[in-house]
């Protein structure tokens, strides 16, 4: 059944349950060799005044080269609802892809969302038609508010954005799972495949991975790690986790064979 | 043509069309968004827009991101 495992975001059906970020990568080869080798077929992208000295304006060239692959702009650099709203309305000029990523991060310190400013966007970009899969702290009652005003999925973070710190929230992720109709997507902090496996095996939909892999010492091997740990965890959810017991349970028969003999 | 372009001054010499603009810079605007004094400029606009001395313009392009 793991053979023909998609998932849906707002109708979309994607064959991959890795998402992947394209930043921080040493060069844009890598990049490219990295997406092919994860299978993914949704990439993040952020927007950027044009630099003619920096090549900026050739990002599209290397995604456009990689079949079947999506683009899912962010809102990075956004602080408040307006500007966010913004940034989203200029990348649809840029991209017919309905899919946006929304993040609100006002303090560079620690680049937690701002949840009432995101629920605002969310809010307004849902109406105007956009896939909105707001990047957001780890609060089921913030995620259940997010799904009713029409997001497409919810991205409740692991750990702050690029520490690597791994699966922090992972008892309230396990909440949102419980109640969410919608995509629920791990995004952020994750650090090593396990912890994405991790995320699917307690019925995460995805993850969306960019440090991870992009400053790992072989992105293009780490993101074939991760492909294969989304599968994996994927695949251990639908086998259905065995119950944790309160104590042992023997695997092996206790019979008691080596026991001495009865005298006579 | 005296412009702001993308924070920088920028002396425009064509007929203010944004493709005459984008091939100054070195730049397809099928990868750029353009925006001309805080307003986006749909696509479908693009052609027949021309802008004026001292305009503010902005290309947004898409970048490395997570």
């Amino acid at each position: 059944m793991i053979a023909n495992d998609t998932f849906t975001i707002g109708g979309h059906v994607l064959e991959s349950r890795l998402l992947l970020g394209t930043g921080k990568f040493a060069d844009r080869d890598t990049m490219a060799r990295a997406i092919e080798a994860s299978g993914t077929r949704l990439v993040t992208v952020a927007l950027r005044r044009f630099n003619p000295n920096d090549g900026s304006g050739d990002l599209l060239g290397p995604l456009s080269r990689i079949p079947g692959l999506r683009i899912m702009p962010n809102t990075s650099g956004a602080r408040t609802a307006d500007e966010a709203i913004r940034i989203a309305q200029i990348a649809r000029e840029l991209t017919d892809s309905p899919f946006i990523k929304l993040e609100i991060h006002p303090n560079p310190l620690h680049l937690m969302p701002d949840p009432i400013e995101t629920f605002e966007a969310a809010r307004v970009l849902a109406r105007d038609g956009f896939l909105v899969l707001p990047y957001m702290p780890a609060d089921p009652v913030l995620a259940k508010r997010l799904e009713d005003v029409g997001c497409a999925a919810v991205m409740p973070l692991g750990s702050a954005i690029g520490s690597g710190q791994g699966l922090r929230t992972s008892e309230l992720i396990r909440l949102i799972v419980e109640s969410s109709r919608i995509p629920v997507i791990v995004d952020a902090g994750l650090r090593s495949p396990s912890e994405a496996a991790a995320a699917l095996e307690m019925g995460c939909d995805a993850v969306l991975v960019n440090s991870a892999i992009a400053a790992a010492e072989q992105p293009v091997e780490m993101a074939r790690a991760f492909a294969e740990a989304v599968r994996a965890g994927r695949r251990a959810r639908l086998a259905g986790l065995m119950p944790v017991g309160a104590s042992a349970s023997p695997t092996s028969p206790l019979t008691s064979f080596l026991a001495a003999p009865e005298p006579g | 043509m005296n412009l702001t372009v993308n924070g920088a001054p920028h002396i425009h010499e064509g007929d203010g069309s944004l493709v005459r603009l984008a091939a100054e810079l070195g730049i397809s605007l099928d990868r750029a968004a353009v925006v001309v004094n805080e307003k986006i400029v749909p696509r479908t606009d693009r052609d027949a827009f021309r802008l004026a001395a001292g305009d503010k313009v902005e290309l947004i392009v898409f970048a490395a991101g997570g």
